[in-house]
């Protein structure tokens, strides 16, 4: 679980696969990914090139979702990779 | 950006959302509200989506659309609406471009009639087109045309044509050296001063003289009683006697109001009148007239004038002389007043009461005495 205060030095990890994350205040942007795996008020998760990135947190809305990006609104809790 | 925004009751959302964005279809705000997935999408996409949904049979709804454009194409749908509006913008702006109204400032001594029959005569007149008149023009036509006048400056402002006039001075007085001529009094009265810049004075302080009279003489008056010509010159200043009065008598009819009343309107548009024609006359025998005239609305000069009349009575009062004496000396007093010079310099004021005679007129005379230059 990586939390959104250690985020800094994971936002390059190699889990993101070329994937470009933006955490700005009150929610996530999220470019390169190939689709959503999950939606729902409080737990979204998306399919990158390795891995799959799950985010957490509550009241979530996407504003904008296109083939490779997606722009989250909501109250972010964790961010998290998944197999 | 116009929008549709769509609902879906389906239970993987994420199915939905996945399959739109490999469609290239781009979703905004989608959110779950209970069972159902709401999002929009822009309007040229709308058709792109129903063909997708109705392949897979998923029940969408439809739950509006919005967005800026969308308030001006639902407008522009609606042609009566958008044609009614331009008739009347069509309508206003050609009553808005017609002259109403023509003001004339700036007229001391001449007659504004004859700048209006000159403006007439170029076709400039109520309902006449703003647009085709030449302000250049009508400003050499008014000082070339009308004598008095030195400078003319046009404006139109709305539907208005504002003349300022400005009137040429008076030519300065010119003295011919060459006449000998009196200096006579202009009004009667009783000199009080006498200033003598050339000839010899022919009164004194004190000494009444009649209008047309000598004042100074055109000589002067050299050793062992020589008259020389002179030019008369000087100032003379006399006191003068303006009066005014007023009459009391005993029985008198006046007219007061009964209380009846009856109102009457015409309408016109540029000088044409709209309804009924025809003069209004007064239902009563005796009546007051009242004459109201206002303009309805600003855009198009709609003039209506209202012809209030009420109806009189006539009643036969009796007075007293005691009582209206105060009265009777205000109005003396008024009219004495009316014909005093404007910067007259007052010395004194009386009245004297005359009549009282078996005829029962009683009469009050009002006098101001002024000392005023009569040469």
């Amino acid at each position: 679980m990586v939390f959104l205060e250690d985020l800094k030095d994971k936002l390059n990890a190699d889990e993101l696969g070329g994937c470009k994350i933006i955490i700005f205040d009150g929610g996530i942007y999220v470019e390169g990914h190939r689709g959503v795996c999950e939606f729902g008020g409080e737990r979204i998760v998306f399919l990158l090139k390795k891995r799959r990135l799950v985010i957490i947190g509550c009241g979530f809305k996407l504003t904008c979702l296109s083939y490779d990006s997606a722009s989250v609104k909501g109250k972010l809790n964790s961010l998290s990779f998944e197999k | 950006m116009d929008y549709v925004a769509f609902t879906l009751p389906v239970l993987n959302c994420s199915k939905v959302l996945s399959e739109l964005a490999a469609l290239k279809i781009v979703v905004f705000d989608a959110e779950i509200k209970g069972n159902d997935l709401s999002f929009r999408v822009k309007r040229n996409e709308r058709q792109k989506i129903i063909a997708f949904f109705e392949k897979v049979c998923y029940d969408y709804r439809v739950q509006g659309e919005g967005g800026p454009l969308f308030g001006l194409r639902n407008f522009f749908r609606r042609k009566g609406l958008v044609a009614g509006i331009l008739i009347v913008c069509a309508l206003l702006w050609s009553v808005n471009s017609r002259l109403n109204e023509i003001r004339i400032h700036g007229l001391k001594t001449v007659d504004a009639a004859a700048v209006l029959a000159l403006l007439e005569s170029q076709g400039i007149k109520r309902g006449a087109h703003t647009g085709k008149i030449d302000k250049k023009h009508i400003e050499y036509l008014i000082t070339s045309s009308i004598d008095g006048i030195a400078f003319a400056s046009v404006r139109i402002s709305g539907m208005t044509l504002i003349l300022n006039l400005y009137e040429e001075l008076p030519p300065p007085e010119i003295v011919d050296m060459s006449k000998t001529e009196s200096i006579l009094a202009k009004k009667s009265g009783i000199i009080s001063r006498v200033i003598v810049f050339g000839g010899t004075p022919a009164v004194k302080a004190g000494e009444p003289v009649r209008e047309g009279s000598e004042l100074i003489l055109p000589y002067t008056v050299a050793a062992e009683g020589l008259q020389v010509p002179a030019r008369a010159s000087g100032e003379v200043f006399a006191k003068v006697y303006y009066s005014g009065s007023a009459s009391f008598i005993e029985t008198t009819i006046m007219t007061v109001r009964t209380g009846k009343s009856k109102s009457v309107s015409r309408a016109e548009i540029f000088g044409f009148q709209i309804g009924k024609t025809s003069a209004p006359v007064s239902p009563y025998p005796l009546f007051e007239e009242e004459i109201d005239e206002r303009y309805l609305f600003a855009a198009a000069p709609l003039k209506v004038t209202r012809y209030t009349y009420y109806e009189l009575r006539a009643e036969t009062v009796k007075k007293t002389f005691p009582e209206e004496l105060s009265a009777l000396i205000e109005q003396a007093k008024r009219n004495a007043e009316g014909g005093l010079p404007k910067d007259a310099a007052i010395l004194d004021s009386w009245y004297v009461l005359r009549g009282g005679g078996t005829d029962g007129v009683r009469i009050v005379e009002y006098y101001f005495e002024v000392e005023e230059k009569i040469s």
